[in-house]
């Protein structure tokens, strides 16, 4: 019970990490590999400030996504758009190139120590049919279904949501249809890291923060979104499940020394067996 | 015209950041002594290769701050005398990016091209044993800091142009039990290691050597690095009751430990943090939680040894308060200046001659009295220090001018 309760609630946070990544792969077919820097920088950004204005990190959001918002945009729209003319292996270099100088502006600005959030949320539990869950993890559940059942709903329901998925689906039909193909790609860049600015609060109360941190995340996002169905929303909520399960279920029945080797042989499996991912559309 | 502006645009910022990637990985050097372009024939050029980022960082910049006094200091007083005429001494360091692979690279090249005729070592042995291969196959006399038997196991047969001042993990790991002892406990002991060569060994000594302190290890956890979910070992803890926690694991996992312990509501009454806790990131990163962790040291300003005053003030560049970071500048400049002082004794850069002054060594440094053993290394006997007040303690050994042990687990109350 106690690693069935614990897997939801981590699932949950490890679908808040990755939602961002689906969000742009799903639209764009763009690979970022910048994801993991996007994470640990939005972590920056609120502990930046959260200690100098005094604010409690899930309320650092509040400047912290818009933060993420005027970086991202121009990036698509300036940097990336360019790079995706000419094929999908420029605009993944170019997101590897970020992630370096990323990394080395957080070296710069916060040494290579370990940082993290402080709030009383992080080194609280609660008590669910008699398992301690701590509160952030409770937190990451409920904002990680929220966040996923809104960006559904803004994609199926929304004007906005519909022009993304019309650029998604046929970028040159969208462009006679008069949508603005490269202003869409640079907004769900956006959104994407603005979404993405959830999941970075969460790292830094629960875990930490370290220049180099964002390629495990990145790795742990990927598959993810992987299993979940490359680009879908729901799915990433369902590969979070997945990975979460298969750490504390093989862990358990193995050894916590096997964890990876179970979570990529899950990927493995699932890969021969349903290419798309669990909730993913067949591939072309 | 715009689309072409923007192109270029984005080429340009993409080949900025190739640029960038490649001079990462290449390593960026600095150099101490003279200009980087200028190496007259009158220099002794010492090599570097520390891990200024990547994993080990934090212990790359504690080397860089104790060479660049070291090498400041020594050409402040004239150099040092070499084939009847006195040279200065040019630091050349480069990051290793904390990576082995490059660390040997970068070692080669040091020794080739930029014509290094010694280096000052590093302390993970991940680095140090590489480094140490490439010492012996150049010829390049080597010291450095590093855990001895773990290096040792690098080369069964022996290092021959390498030298090493650490502490013994087989004295190390009987530390925890002795500093244990100063509270008052059930004797029953958890252990966190995570599966990296050094926790292991060290999970294994501590399992060894509790017996023998009368204490009882009741749980044994073991995990990956990059594990996020401590919370059924903690579950598993609280069930066996045990009050003296004793971790070996890398900073990040750790931070996540503490903070699932607060949370579960785990305070054991002696909680011992290796490796985690062994620089000032520590409490910059759980800020109280941070207090009340003991952890291993190698160096103590209370025993006043050589140069103490000026070693305890780097606290400055490194968070302000005393911490393991600052012994790592004391021990760093100790290895450094040990084979500085063998060059001026074999007053020649010959390799053999150095080596030869390297095992002679016998004299007393800011860590106590170094003298080596045919195994080419010197124990330092480890301390037991404690995270109290944002900055560390001495707690075990009783010594003038040391603290006492806090207990219970002040930051996990």
């Amino acid at each position: 019970m106690t690693q069935l309760i614990n897997a939801i609630f981590l699932g949950g946070l490890y679908a808040a990490v990755s939602l961002g990544l689906t969000l742009v792969f799903g639209v764009m077919r763009l690979v970022n590999l910048a994801h993991g820097e996007i994470l640990i920088g939005g972590g920056y950004l609120a502990l930046f400030f959260s200690g100098h204005l005094g604010l409690d990190p899930l309320v650092s959001l509040v400047l912290v996504v818009p933060a993420l918002m005027l970086i991202a945009y121009p990036v698509q729209r300036l940097l990336l758009n360019p790079l995706m003319a000419h094929g999908a292996e420029p605009p993944l270099v170019a997101t590897f190139g970020l992630s370096i100088i990323a990394q080395t502006l957080f070296l710069l600005a916060y040494t290579s120590n370990d940082r993290s959030l402080s709030a009383s949320y992080g080194l609280t539990g609660v008590n669910i049919l008699g398992t301690d869950v701590r509160a952030v993890l409770v937190i990451a559940f409920v904002g990680a279904i929220v966040l996923v059942a809104a960006t559904h709903l803004a994609l199926t329901r929304l004007r906005f949501g519909m022009a993304l998925r019309a650029a998604a689906e046929d970028p040159e039909a969208a462009v006679s249809l008069g949508i603005d193909v490269k202003h869409v790609y640079a907004l769900t860049f956006a959104i994407g890291a603005a979404v993405t600015a959830f999941g970075s609060v969460l790292i830094g109360v629960a875990f930490s923060l370290t220049p180099t941190a964002g390629l495990t995340w990145l790795l742990r996002a990927f598959t993810v979104i992987v299993l979940g169905g490359m680009g879908s929303i729901v799915g990433t909520l369902a590969g979070g499940m997945m990975i979460a399960f298969a750490e504390q279920y093989g862990a358990l029945a193995f050894g916590p020394q096997y964890r990876d080797l179970i979570v990529f042989s899950l990927l493995v499996i699932v890969l021969v067996i349903r290419p798309q991912g669990l909730l993913g559309k067949k591939l072309a | 015209m715009r689309c072409k502006l923007r192109c270029v645009l984005g080429l340009a910022v993409a080949a900025a950041a190739a640029a960038i990637t490649v001079t990462a990985c290449g390593g960026e050097a600095s150099t101490t002594g003279t200009s980087a372009n200028e190496t007259p024939a009158g220099e002794i050029v010492i090599g570097a290769t520390i891990p200024l980022t990547g994993a080990l960082a934090a212990f790359g910049a504690q080397e860089k701050i104790a060479d660049e006094m070291l090498v400041a200091e020594v050409n402040a007083a004239g150099g040092i005398m070499v084939d009847g005429e006195k040279k200065l001494v040019k630091l050349v360091i480069l990051d290793s990016k904390s990576d082995p692979n490059l660390t040997t690279t970068q070692a080669r090249t040091l020794a080739l091209e930029n014509g290094a005729v010694a280096f000052f070592g590093t302390i993970a042995p991940p680095l140090v044993i590489p480094l140490s291969s490439v010492s012996d196959q150049l010829k390049v006399p080597m010291t450095h800091h590093t855990p001895i038997q773990a290096w040792l196991g690098g080369r069964p047969e022996g290092w021959e142009y390498s030298w090493d001042v650490f502490f013994d993990e087989l004295q190390m790991t009987t530390t925890q039990f002795e500093a244990a002892d100063l509270a008052a406990t059930n004797k029953k002991v958890v252990l966190f290691t995570d599966t990296e060569p050094d926790g292991v060994v060290m999970g294994g000594l501590w399992t060894e050597n509790a017996p023998k302190f009368g204490y009882e290890i009741v749980a044994h956890e073991t995990f990956p690095v990059g594990t996020t979910d401590f919370s059924s070992y903690i579950e598993e803890a609280k069930t066996a009751e045990a009050e003296v926690l004793i971790a070996q694991m890398v900073p990040p996992d750790a931070i996540a430990l503490w903070k699932q312990m607060k949370a579960a509501g785990y305070q054991p009454k002696v909680a011992v943090c290796e490796k985690c806790s062994y620089n000032a990131g520590w409490a910059e990163a759980l800020g109280p939680l941070a207090e009340g962790t003991l952890v291993a040291d190698v160096w103590s300003p209370e025993y006043e040894y050589a140069d103490w005053e000026k070693l305890l003030a780097t606290k400055s560049q490194l968070g302000g308060q005393r911490s393991p970071g600052v012994s790592g500048v004391a021990i760093s400049y100790t290895v450094g200046k040990v084979l500085l002082d063998a060059i001026a004794k074999a007053a020649s850069t010959d390799p053999d001659k150095v080596n030869a002054a390297l095992a002679a060594t016998n004299g007393d440094y800011p860590t106590g009295h170094i003298e080596f053993t045919p195994e080419h290394y010197s124990a330092i006997p480890a301390v037991q220090t404690q995270w109290q007040g944002g900055g560390t303690v001495l707690v075990w050994p009783e010594v003038d001018g040391g603290g006492e042990l806090i207990a219970p687990v002040e930051g996990l109350g």
